[in-house]
């Protein structure tokens, strides 16, 4: 994707933040082994989430990661980041995160990219690929069930 | 330096501007179009890249205050249920349109003769025919003849293919005895004219990689700028002006230094879609237009139509085309006409879809609440993946005139010029249509095999159809343009664009914007001799 100077550098998150980034986007999408697909909070999805952040929600990220982390600190002691995937889970759902302003603003760009990862894509049975230049075979279809519509006639309204 | 002085200058290069400059080119006069966008290069559209569902949220967006575009203007749409959706480029619009492309029925130039609202148009279905049949030939349009919903039309191009997920809906609307059609689309289903066939992209949305669909930088600009058209790109206008005799002299431009210049011409032509036309005449004051150029009628930026969209989309049990193939598939003109039995007048067409990405399905699921984070995301996802099909309801708007365009008073562009304001509410009619069509489509969906349905009503981002703010008729009180297009004040000024609609049909309305375009550049040559009495 072309350079805009509205997205942040990656390099500039510094590692706690991408670790807490990491545990909660897990969260939201946790790994599954069965199914064979990776969590969001693969380092590789995590790279491209942090990218596609427009640095006017950065410090709003930021500080929600780091609320996040304040309140397991103050309750339990522990860091958000620290905790198994079903304690991570667990406070999602008992502290109703999906509706926090970070998981708002976070969660289509984590749509957006954890649903084009190819490792993703391949385990839904969609190809890795761009569709162009191969595209896709579509069936054509039975253009005889149009013969009822037909036998109705005209439908179109006189204007004369 | 200001340039020399040219016979026409037109004013973007969309839809409406590209044909006009076209059929113009035949004159043989000096022909300028003025565009504030760039040409696309559509080897760098979004489906050339395996994230392209997720550029399609970025600089390929339809929203022009969230794309944020050097070539876009930012249009306040605080006051509005639905927010314009746009593109600035060479080929306007036609670059992100579905392809979808309805004519206008007969009855839809007769609204007031035949349901007693609104206004009847001065011109009729007939006069528009040859025209719509020579913008066909010119875009390249798909579809089958012999739908029973219009008075007969050539067919170009077989249809685009049904798929499973036009079959499914197919057969639920049979079940109901309901009309459905494949809709008529400006994609290309063979080699046309030098451009390449469907291969099923999906991602007509962010533009065709391919260039099977038809915007018109590809199909009628190439031709317009053989025939000696001189198209000026990353050239934003601010204002038209005139003389003391009320004839436009020409207009000023910044160019893409941001220099101004003033372009003079023999006649201007806008072409800048129902809210850049009133935009530009509301923004050329003067002391014989105080209230904003051919305005005297004030009823330019007023009389603001969309088309308010439901969408309804059904989930079904078995895996359908998802995000394979054109969006365009089939279309229901079950309840186009008036029903007097009905709580509103006029109707709406269904346009079918075809299903959703991949990132759409999981947006949309995650919007609806049928997708949860945690760890029966993966699962509850499966069950939508390429299991969504549904449609849309594109309800006709009615003109009033408290549905305006204004300039924004403090919100301004890169240029400085102001920017418009949008204020529109939805009528009852609107919202009762709309409700109707919503109870009619979970009907039709259920009988194909939905088990779950989704609706939003009206989307709000689905502003696409700008139509109404500058219309045309025979009364100079009631109206901006006459009967061919031309000012009522401004003599040598023309409109070609939606803004010049009367009413905004229950359809797509860029095969009828283009057809008028090229009728009112035919009227021109044929009336080149007196152009301006």
């Amino acid at each position: 994707m072309a350079s805009n100077p509205d997205l942040i550098d990656i390099n500039t998150l510094d590692d706690s933040i991408k670790k807490k980034l990491s545990a909660l986007l897990d969260t939201m999408i946790p790994p599954n082994k069965e199914l064979g697909v990776p969590g969001a909070g693969d380092d590789e999805i995590v790279q491209q989430v942090a990218k596609s952040i427009r640095a006017a929600s950065l410090q709003r990220i930021v500080d929600g990661l780091e609320e996040i982390e304040r309140s397991t600190q103050s309750t339990l002691n522990r860091s958000f980041s620290d905790l198994s995937q079903e304690e991570r889970e667990k406070w999602f759902q008992e502290h109703d995160l999906a509706s926090h302003s970070l998981v708002r603003t976070i969660g289509s760009l984590t749509l957006q990219n954890y649903y084009c990862d190819p490792r993703v894509l391949e385990t839904l049975g969609v190809e890795p690929r761009p569709p162009f230049p191969q595209g896709f075979e579509v069936e054509q279809g039975d253009l005889s069930l149009l013969d009822p519509v037909r036998a109705r006639g005209v439908l179109y309204r006189d204007a004369s | 330096m200001n340039p020399e002085k040219v016979d026409v200058l037109v004013v973007g290069a969309g839809a409406s501007g590209a044909a006009a400059a076209w059929s113009l080119a035949d004159t043989r006069m000096r022909i300028v179009c003025l565009e504030q966008g760039t040409w696309m290069n559509p080897s760098e559209y979004p489906t050339s890249q395996i994230d392209w569902e997720s550029r399609n949220f970025g600089s390929m967006g339809i929203n022009p205050n969230y794309r944020g575009r050097d070539t876009d203007y930012a249009i306040n749409d605080t006051d509005s249920p639905i927010s314009v959706a746009n593109f600035n480029a060479v080929g306007g619009s036609t670059i992100l349109y579905a392809g979808h492309f309805p004519r206008f029925h007969p009855s839809d130039f007769r609204v007031r003769s035949l349901d007693g609202v609104a206004y009847d148009w001065p011109i009729d279905y007939a006069t528009l025919e040859p025209y719509y049949d020579e913008n066909d030939r010119m875009m390249g349009v798909s579809g089958l003849a012999g739908d029973p919903a219009y008075p007969p039309k050539p067919q170009i191009m077989p249809p685009v293919p049904l798929g499973r997920s036009g079959e499914t809906l197919a057969k639920g609307f049979n079940k109901l005895g309901w009309h459905w059609w494949p809709s008529d689309t400006a994609i290309a289903t063979e080699d046309y004219d030098g451009r390449a066939k469907c291969i099923n992209l999906g991602g007509c949305y962010t533009g065709c990689t391919q260039g099977a669909k038809a915007s018109s930088d590809i199909t009628y600009w190439p031709k317009a700028i053989r025939n000696g058209v001189e198209l000026r790109t990353q050239c934003r206008v601010r204002e038209i002006t005139v003389n003391g005799d009320d004839f436009a002299t020409g207009v000023v431009y910044y160019d893409e230094h941001g220099s101004e210049v003033h372009q003079e011409g023999e006649i201007v032509i806008l072409a800048c879609n129902g809210v850049g036309t009133p935009r530009l005449l509301l923004n050329s004051t003067s002391s014989r237009f105080p209230n904003g150029l051919a305005n005297r009628s004030g009823l330019v930026g007023k009389n603001l139509m969309f088309h308010p969209y439901a969408l309804i989309t059904g989930i079904f049990p078995d895996e359908l085309d998802g995000y394979m193939g054109p969006g365009v598939c089939i279309w229901s003109q079950e309840f186009y006409e008036t029903d007097p039995g009905r709580d509103f007048v006029r109707g709406f067409t269904y346009e079918c879809s075809r299903g959703r990405g991949i990132v759409g399905s999981a947006m949309i699921g995650m919007g609806y609440g049928r997708i949860p984070w945690g760890r029966n995301h993966h699962e509850a996802y499966r069950r939508l993946h390429k299991r969504m099909t549904g449609m849309s309801a594109i309800c006709e708007d009615l003109p009033e005139e408290h549905n305006t365009v204004t300039l924004d008073p403090d919100l301004k562009d890169s240029n400085g010029i102001p920017c418009p304001k949008i204020s529109y509410t939805l009528s009852d009619n609107s919202k009762n249509m709309l409700d109707f069509a919503i109870r009619k489509s979970t009907e039709v969906l259920k009988a194909s095999g939905a088990e779950d349905i989704l609706v939003e009503s009206p989307i709000a981002h689905g502003g696409w159809h700008l139509m109404g703010t500058a219309r045309m008729g025979t009364d100079p009180e009631r109206s901006v343009v006459n009967e061919w297009g031309r000012s009522h004040d401004v003599r040598n000024l023309f409109i070609v664009d939606g803004s010049i609609f009367v009413t905004s049909a229950g359809v797509n309305p860029t095969r009828t914007i283009q057809a008028l375009a090229l009728y009112i550049a035919d009227s021109m040559k044929k009336r080149i001799a007196n152009l301006f009495d």
